[in-house]
């Protein structure tokens, strides 16, 4: 908590009116009409009740989903005309994700969890173990690294869900529900790294239902039935 | 290769050992079932091929019922007994030769045949047709078409073939050359032989000896067209598998004065009939081949899809984290070469010992060709490539988002 908070005026995240309209029957409307503009480096939660799109928010911000209609531009770049590879390395490069389910494989040890990534984004054989040291340190589990995944306990694998995400030092970090199975301790050492994080300059995007994240951001989004009602900066 | 691209191999060569290895008793489970495909189709080549070469040196000796023999002539010589002696023919065979032949024991029929053509074919036409067929001649006494298990219709005339009347007995498609009608009644009907009409006695189709295109007639005929029997030949047929030691004592029976001169050999096509067993157990091999290729094509395909679906989650994970479709999929064209490559390699050996296992159960003779070792390997992985294709599909169509959504 030593270092300032950076939180530069340029737009690294611009929507506007993002629909997303799910072709079911009837359909479903997840998303209607969002504009957002979020700043480098700044710390956003995004609250609202179940169902209320903001899975769906973060899986078209994290290019895991595409909109329906409206413009989603990432860092001055219309991410719509993208092709298929240019969104995938995109998400290699510039994203990392926290999922509620830490999506840990529980066959691969807790370093070979983390160096998925590492190989994903192409980082060089020879760099990848002190990246991995570096990061399991930043996350307090430095002595876990040759321990399987299923053998971890919820907490830890959160935070080996963590180091994944910022081993590979993304411009953001889209997490969601990340403190959703974790209890106050674990949830408190999650948030530490989230604020190391953004004191580096990476914008985090937190969804959440803890109004304690919400009150740790310096914005707070509420969405209710696909739209944003609600923007408080702290 | 770039170091990145090499780099890549690796990442990709340590994510399917990870994966296999992760899923042991299902890897060993997939490479034992691939091994044992592979080592059934390459045992079933390996087997078919021994098999025929056992069962065509089997035939070989079964078969061994039909001779020929020939008598080397000298200038000068005729021992001959027959019509021809003392008109000037140099006879190497003696008259008696078939009644000789036949007083051997196991000698069914005997018969003394002889070509006529020099070059091949003889010109033949029909009486009052211009047309000339070329057409094998060849001069024949009845014993020789019995010897050669000629089916011959009319059989009543056969006889003929002992005098040196100008008959004729036309082989089927050869008398269908000259447009006369394959019958029971061949009176009427006459061919041009050279200056020789000759008259139509019968027809004779395709036996052990192949008649089917020729003109046969009397052998007397033939020796006088040939002037001498220097290029005759008798045609012994034996009970079956009595070949052998009818040839031993035939030279004797011929010319016990010069055994020497005589000599003796097999007629059968037996060639063609060990290709004819080698080429359906060639088909009856690829036929089992093709079945166990398809199956284990399937049970590659399907062991690779229940594993796409068990692990949706950790594919949409990869692609969640910035894996392209083809880096997904490159996994698991990995992980059926690799499966398909081991079980290939196993399987040759198992084939291999399954061929000499049957072999030695069946005092055979074991034929492995060495290009099994090689074949083994290259089709298991071929087979694990062809397999791993749809589930390797199925793997990039998984929906990252979809794939890891808590619900």
């Amino acid at each position: 908590m030593s270092h300032p908070r950076r939180v530069t005026a340029s737009p690294v995240l611009q929507l506007t009116g993002i629909t997303k309209t799910y072709p079911t029957r009837p359909p479903v409307t997840a998303l209607a009409g969002v504009d957002l503009t979020v700043q480098v480096g700044e710390r956003l939660a995004v609250v609202g009740r179940s169902g209320s799109g903001k899975s769906t928010l973060l899986n078209i911000l994290g290019l895991l989903d595409e909109c329906s209609s409206g413009r989603y531009e990432l860092a001055g770049s219309d991410t719509s005309t993208m092709s298929a590879a240019a969104r995938d390395r995109l998400r290699a490069e510039r994203f990392g994700f926290v999922f509620q389910d830490s999506h840990v494989l529980g066959h691969r040890t807790v370093a070979e969890n983390i160096a998925l990534k590492l190989a994903i984004t192409r980082t060089p054989r020879r760099e990848r173990p002190a990246r991995i040291t570096e990061v399991l340190e930043k996350v307090g589990l430095d002595h876990r690294r040759e321990a399987l995944g299923r053998l971890l306990s919820g907490g830890e694998r959160q935070r080996v869900a963590i180091a994944r995400a910022v081993v590979s030092d993304p411009d953001l970090l889209l997490a969601d529900e990340p403190t959703g199975n974790l209890d106050a301790d674990s949830s408190t050492a999650v948030l530490d790294v989230f604020d190391l994080l953004a004191r580096r300059g990476t914008t985090v995007v937190v969804i959440t239902h803890d109004l304690r994240i919400a009150g740790w951001a310096d914005r707070a989004l509420i969405l209710d039935g696909g739209r944003l009602v609600a923007d408080h900066a702290a | 290769m770039s170091r990145r691209q090499s780099s890549r191999v690796v990442d990709v060569v340590e994510d399917v050992v990870i994966e296999l290895s992760a899923r042991r008793s299902r890897t060993v489970l997939v490479v034992v079932a691939v091994a044992l495909s592979t080592g059934a189709l390459l045992a079933s080549l390996g087997i078919s091929t021994t098999a025929s070469q056992q069962i065509a040196g089997s035939l070989a000796a079964s078969t061994l019922d039909l001779l020929t023999v020939q008598v080397a002539p000298v200038d000068g010589e005729s021992v001959g007994t027959q019509q021809g002696r003392g008109k000037g023919l140099a006879l190497g065979f003696p008259g008696d030769v078939e009644a000789r032949a036949t007083s051997i024991d196991l000698v069914e029929a005997a018969g003394l045949s002889l070509s006529v053509d020099r070059d091949e074919t003889t010109a033949v036409r029909r009486s009052g047709d211009p047309r000339e067929i070329p057409t094998p001649l060849l001069g024949a006494t009845s014993g020789f078409m019995e010897a050669a298990d000629a089916a011959q219709r009319p059989t009543t005339s056969t006889w003929l073939l002992d005098t040196s009347q100008a008959v004729v007995i036309l082989g089927t498609s050869a008398a269908a050359q000259l447009s006369i009608p394959v019958s029971d009644d061949p009176s009427g009907h006459q061919v041009q032989i050279g200056e020789t009409s000759y008259q139509v006695i019968g027809f004779v189709d395709a036996g052990r000896i192949d008649l089917s295109a020729s003109a046969v007639i009397p052998y007397q005929k033939a020796v006088e067209a040939m002037r001498g029997d220097s290029r005759s030949q008798l045609t012994v047929r034996t009970a079956p598998g009595a070949g052998a030691p009818v040839a031993g004592v035939i030279r004797a029976a011929v010319r016990p004065d010069h055994p020497e001169r005589v000599t003796s050999s097999q007629v059968a096509s037996l060639s063609s009939l060990r290709q004819g067993v080698d080429t359906q157990l060639a088909q009856l091999a690829a036929w089992v081949g093709a079945f166990l290729f398809v199956l284990t094509c399937l049970l590659i395909t399907n062991s690779m899809v229940v594993s796409v679906v068990a692990r949706t989650e950790e594919i949409g994970l990869r692609r969640a984290l910035g894996a392209s479709r083809a880096g997904v999929s490159a996994v698991f064209w990995a992980e059926g070469l690799v499966i398909g490559f081991v079980g290939g390699t196993t399987g040759s050996t198992v084939g291999a010992v399954a061929v000499v296992a049957v072999a030695a159960a069946n005092r055979w003779t074991a034929h492995i060709d060495p290009w099994f070792f090689v074949v083994g390997p290259a089709l298991g992985g071929f087979i694990g490539l062809l397999a791993s294709a749809y589930p390797a599909w199925n793997a990039t169509r998984i929906s990252p988002a979809l794939a890891v959504r808590s619900d």
